[in-house]
């Protein structure tokens, strides 16, 4: 009885209960990748998750409780490939957690989404594990169906919405990625217009760029289906685990939207007018980028100083 | 070195130094590296020249100017999309570190490391930038 | 509202529900006098007290008034008939019994001028009813031309159910009390809006945008677009003064929460302690975690000496599991405040960063109640709003 004004009732949401449902709407995923990979898979997806939980533990011993680690760590597991050692897996999501996450100063503060972060430091420094000559031919980022096949045919649409392709975890079960996904939006966990928005660009994308696209370094299929571009590569699994992150989205529902058309177009930049075979995970940091512009922009509450811009984001 | 490089280099040294009032003059530095480097065949005067404009049009930021002077710029599409690059990270940078809170970031990371760290990031996003 | 907004509206409902549930279980129950209390005491604070200690005054009589100078008018009666029993600059107490029949002074006049409805609703100490407590005659005065009277009788405050009950059992009076109040700004219309909302939508901004479709601008008040609006009770409590000479001492309050034994809606003499409510509807004291008067979105907590006033709505105690408290956790940017305001203000942003859209903000409390993080946003955003106002 220590408050003295209102409101005196809540709806009973808790930071808890999203991370749970999160975690639960995650599940179909890494159960597919586990099922369609086997139990290299499941290795790969623990590991993630006991490095992530390690690291809040040792940062931070009250948050670690909360489920966040949980979720970063199987996320980030989502974007390995099926062969990448276990300790690389652990490395990845103590990386996500402690650089993605608690070197901006822990939940809510990060800048850039953990798991798509450790991504790109890994590739960094250990090029090797990402890139296998079987896979990609230019070998920039992990190999993804939408990879240039070197004379070889392309997947066919069925094949990719099978999983038969090869890819990130999170490219095993398109299915359960977009059961998931759906799962996520009717439970509130996340915010419609984003997945929403980031799909819908896309598949307009695809239809209309093909004809500028640089054709010598794609294999004909990228340009045909855009329903390709929605299965294939990591957009499903950006649209709704990555991208939909609040904490690395904007504020304001009309910032959103424009986030996740900020990331779409990324997204086929990179697949249609460079070498790299997919660009969701890039468009995931990019658009994070742009965050704190697009709430300034559209919330106009950011105000200048003598000292330079001044974030109202303090606490 | 690549111009998207030199970009990178240039947008991490304009933080180590304070902002001159005329700051948006470094972007006429790739431009005028291009135009004299056209005018010069290289390897004579063309980057002393072009470091002592860099000196008279931006005397506080010179070390800045200079590192965005030091590519060679093939052609001028080359040479403006390096401006535009530096401008528009120069933006996003300040308003991503507006954002990180010193006093929340862990003591060790604190100023530097963190601000690197984004840079990095942002680097590594951007690549693809460069085959286009 | 455009067709593809009431789509989306309508399926985000579909989806997650309506917001702010109502909790409305006393609906049916009729309003029942309280059981009398021997006590009744009364907050002067900048008023006047017109008894001295020991006087014996008669219920409806006038006890404490503003001086003459006051910009702002109000008056104080008795709400029992009795001695004085205590009385000092910030409150007066009465002790005594509280008549059978409430004081009647006068039958029904034939006709009124529209100047004496303002007259007597001053004199006969009326406020708003709904939780404002604004002086009734400075709205019924005619400063600017009104052409329409809302009553508001959609009490979209979660528990309270005494209007609801007021305009099921006293619609003749809610009715003559909108058409004096027409009758005294010359107001060519009427409308008592009585439709089930959710919460804040009863909140007066939102109504007069959502049945009038005008807006209010921030900093202005109702009449600035031309509308009157009054709670029910006040309409009520018009009537009860023009046709009745009965000036405001008692008020419909609902009574609920998980702790109260005997929950509903009852007439209680205005000044009747907390603490009476308490013990006559039985609250279990052992169940509840909070005991507050008015709605759980705006209200005040509570202790047993406070007293019902004017706009005090309700009495809930609420217990632990309706409380549903839990420890404040980092801001995840979830932007459920921004969807929850019904003024689209981004409440996370604006309780850290003082800016002058918070002065934007009426305090209803949507965002608190949305927020995952359990972050106290309203008292940060009042917060906010003393320091952007310190700025002007």
């Amino acid at each position: 009885m220590t408050t003295t004004a209102g409101p005196f009732i809540h709806s009973g949401q808790t930071n808890r209960k999203i991370m749970v449902m999160v975690l639960v709407s995650l599940s179909p995923s890494l159960l597919g990748a586990v099922v369609r990979h086997g139990m290299g898979a499941g290795v790969v997806i623990v590991s993630a998750i006991v490095g992530a939980w390690v690291a809040e533990w040792v940062f931070d011993r009250g948050q670690a409780f909360d489920g966040s680690a949980l979720v970063t760590g199987g996320i980030f597991a989502l974007v390995l490939p099926p062969t990448a050692p276990w300790w690389l897996a652990m490395l990845g999501g103590a990386l996500a957690i402690g650089l993605g996450k608690h070197a901006f100063g822990g939940l809510g503060r990060n800048l850039f989404n953990p798991a798509a972060l450790a991504r790109v430091v890994l590739m960094g420094i250990l090029p090797a594990y990402f890139f296998s000559p079987a896979w990609t031919i230019d070998g920039l980022t992990a190999a993804s169906p939408l990879a240039k096949e070197s004379g070889a045919l392309g997947p066919t649409f069925t094949e990719l919405l099978s999983g038969n392709t090869l890819g990130s975890l999170g490219q095993a079960a398109p299915h359960a990625v977009l059961v998931g996904g759906l799962l996520l939006v009717a439970l509130r966990a996340v915010d419609w217009r984003i997945p929403l928005t980031y799909l819908a660009t896309v598949a307009f994308l695809a239809l209309v760029l093909p004809g500028s696209a640089r054709i010598e370094g794609h294999a004909p299929w990228l340009l045909g289906n855009p329903l390709l571009h929605l299965v294939g590569g990591g957009s499903l699994l950006a649209a709704f685990f990555l991208l939909a992150d609040p904490v690395t989205a904007p504020f304001s529902p009309n910032g959103r939207i424009a986030f996740a058309i900020i990331a779409a177009l990324y997204t086929m930049l990179v697949r249609f007018y460079t070498p790299y075979p997919d660009g969701a995970a890039l468009a995931v940091l990019f658009a994070n980028a742009t965050v704190p512009l697009i709430d300034r922009t559209v919330l106009g509450i950011g105000r200048t100083s003598e000292a330079g811009l001044v974030e109202p984001w303090t606490r | 070195m690549r111009p998207y490089d030199a970009v990178f280099l240039a947008l991490v040294a304009s933080r180590c130094l304070d902002r001159p009032k005329r700051w948006w003059l470094v972007l006429l530095v790739p431009l005028l590296a291009y135009g004299i480097g056209c005018c010069e065949p290289p390897g004579r005067f063309a980057l002393p020249a072009t470091a002592l404009l860099v000196v008279v049009l931006v005397p506080r930021w010179a070390p800045v100017g200079l590192l965005l002077a030091v590519p060679v710029y093939g052609t001028l599409v080359q040479s403006l999309g390096a401006a535009a690059t530096w401008l528009g990270l120069d933006v996003v940078f300040n308003s991503l570190l507006a954002r990180v809170r010193d006093d929340a970031v862990p003591p060790r990371l604190r100023g530097w490391p963190i601000r690197l760290l984004v840079a990095a990031v942002l680097y590594y996003t951007l690549l693809p930038l460069t085959w286009l | 509202m455009s067709p593809f907004g009431r789509l989306l509206s309508t399926a985000r409902e579909a989806l997650y529900g309506r917001g702010i549930p109502r909790l409305k279980s006393t609906g049916d129950a009729p309003i029942i006098p309280i059981e009398p209390p021997q006590r009744v005491r009364f907050p002067i604070g900048g008023l006047v007290a017109v008894v001295a200690p020991g006087q014996t005054v008669e219920a409806g009589a006038l006890i404490a008034r503003t001086p003459e100078a006051s910009r702002f008018q109000r008056r104080i009666h008795a709400s029992l008939s009795g001695t004085v029993t205590a009385l000092d600059a910030g409150e007066i107490v009465l002790e005594g019994e509280v008549p059978e029949r409430p004081p009647v002074t006068h039958s029904e006049p034939d006709w009124i001028l529209p100047e004496a409805i303002a007259d007597t609703a001053r004199e006969a100490g009326l406020i708003g009813m709904g939780g404002g407590m604004f002086p009734t005659y400075v709205k019924l005065s005619r400063v600017a031309p009104i052409d329409i009277v809302l009553v508001n009788g959609c009490e979209s405050e979660p528990y309270l159910t005494c209007d609801q009950r007021v305009l099921e059992e006293h619609r003749d009076e809610v009715d003559c009390g909108t058409v004096l109040a027409m009758h005294a700004v010359e107001a060519g219309r009427g409308l008592i809006i009585d439709r089930e909302t959710y919460y804040p939508g009863g909140y007066e901004r939102l109504l007069i945008s959502d049945v009038l479709g005008r807006v209010v601008p921030p900093r202005g008040l109702p009449r600035d677009v031309g509308v009157l609006v009054m709670n029910v009770q006040s309409a009520r409590a018009l009537h009860d003064a023009v046709c009745l000479g009965r000036p405001l001492i008692d008020r419909v309050v609902t009574v609920a929460g998980g702790g109260v034994g005997r929950p509903g809606n009852y007439r209680v003499p205005i000044g009747t302690e907390v603490g009476h409510l308490l013990e006559v509807c039985r609250v279990d004291l052992s169940k509840t975690a909070a005991i507050l008067t008015g709605g759980p979105m705006m209200g005040e907590s509570a202790s047993p000496e406070t007293p019902v006033t004017g706009g005090t709505g309700g009495l809930l105690a609420l217990t632990a599991a309706e409380r549903s408290q839990s420890l404040p956790q980092p801001c995840i940017r979830c932007g459920h405040c921004m969807e929850a305001c019904p003024f689209d203000l981004p409440a996370a942003y604006l309780a850290e960063s003082p800016h002058k859209a918070v002065l934007g903000c009426v305090e209803c409390g949507a965002c608190q109640f949305n927020c995952p993080a359990r972050i106290p946003l309203v008292s940060r955003l009042r917060k906010a709003k003393a320091v952007v106002t310190a700025w002007d």
